[in-house]
């Protein structure tokens, strides 16, 4: 009964998990696209926020837009999902960084999170930080359950626990700690 | 200031966390030890680099 329960909840959080895993997926891949024809308009973007040495904005307007698609499509995928979700948190983190100094510091700029960027009338930086807050926690997420559900990563490296009709009587008295 | 603040606590729970989840899954085997700590001393570079950063940019 304890297994089954067990079974289920993981189950549960698997497709909750596929469905993080698309979201933030499509996101990223998303903002990488947007971003990725218009170098110029993203270093523009990235020089706003003041945070980088001038001359690093220029690699960092290519890199970022190409790191965003290949995370983008890795979760989508699920292929080093976990991965995958630290680096996409470390991203979302940076990015948290940027929009909330931006906004201390007092600057009228805007995030160019899809594109556009640079010097703003009306910068929204409470809702990009919900905005990037909820990414963030789905990130986290990722990381925490372990494994989603439809993942490439498990069919091409088939790791894992073996399926339930599989276990003997014994290993099953072994897991649900019974010693009779 | 304040900000600055904030961020280095939110940054230190984060770490702390970190160091959490890392002996966890180590205690789990769910990947190697020296594989962990390796990818945990990249991110806290990274969460490091980050906050020195921002809070000189800030701060400055």
């Amino acid at each position: 009964m304890t297994t089954r329960a067990a079974i289920l909840n993981e189950s549960t959080l698997g497709w909750v998990g596929l469905a993080g895993r698309l979201y933030l997926g499509f996101v990223f891949l998303t903002a990488g696209l947007a971003k990725l024809p218009e170098p110029a308009i993203t270093e523009q973007a990235v020089r706003g926020y003041q945070l980088l040495p001038w001359q690093l904005a220029p690699a960092y307007a290519i890199a970022m837009p190409i790191t965003e698609i290949i995370l983008g499509i890795l979760l989508i995928l699920g292929l080093f999902t976990r991965t995958a979700a630290v680096a996409t948190a470390l991203g979302l983190c940076s990015f948290i960084l940027g929009i909330t100094s931006a906004w201390v510091r007092g600057l009228n700029i805007d995030c160019g999170c899809f594109g556009g960027g640079g010097a703003s009338a009306d910068p929204a930086y409470f809702a990009d930080t919900l905005r990037d807050l909820g990414w963030l926690a789905i990130a986290v997420y990722l990381i925490v359950v372990r494994r989603t559900k439809l993942a490439l990563g498990d069919l091409l490296f088939r790791r894992g626990t073996p399926p339930v009709e599989d276990y003997s009587e014994s290993s099953k008295n072994t897991e649900l700690g019974s010693s009779t | 200031m304040w900000y600055v603040i904030g961020l280095v606590a939110v940054s230190v729970a984060v770490l702390v966390l970190g160091v959490w989840f890392v002996r966890r899954e180590i205690r789990d085997q769910i990947s190697p030890a020296p594989l962990l700590w390796t990818g945990y001393a990249i991110v806290a570079a990274f969460v490091v680099f980050g906050v020195l950063r921002t809070s000189w940019v800030v701060l400055s």
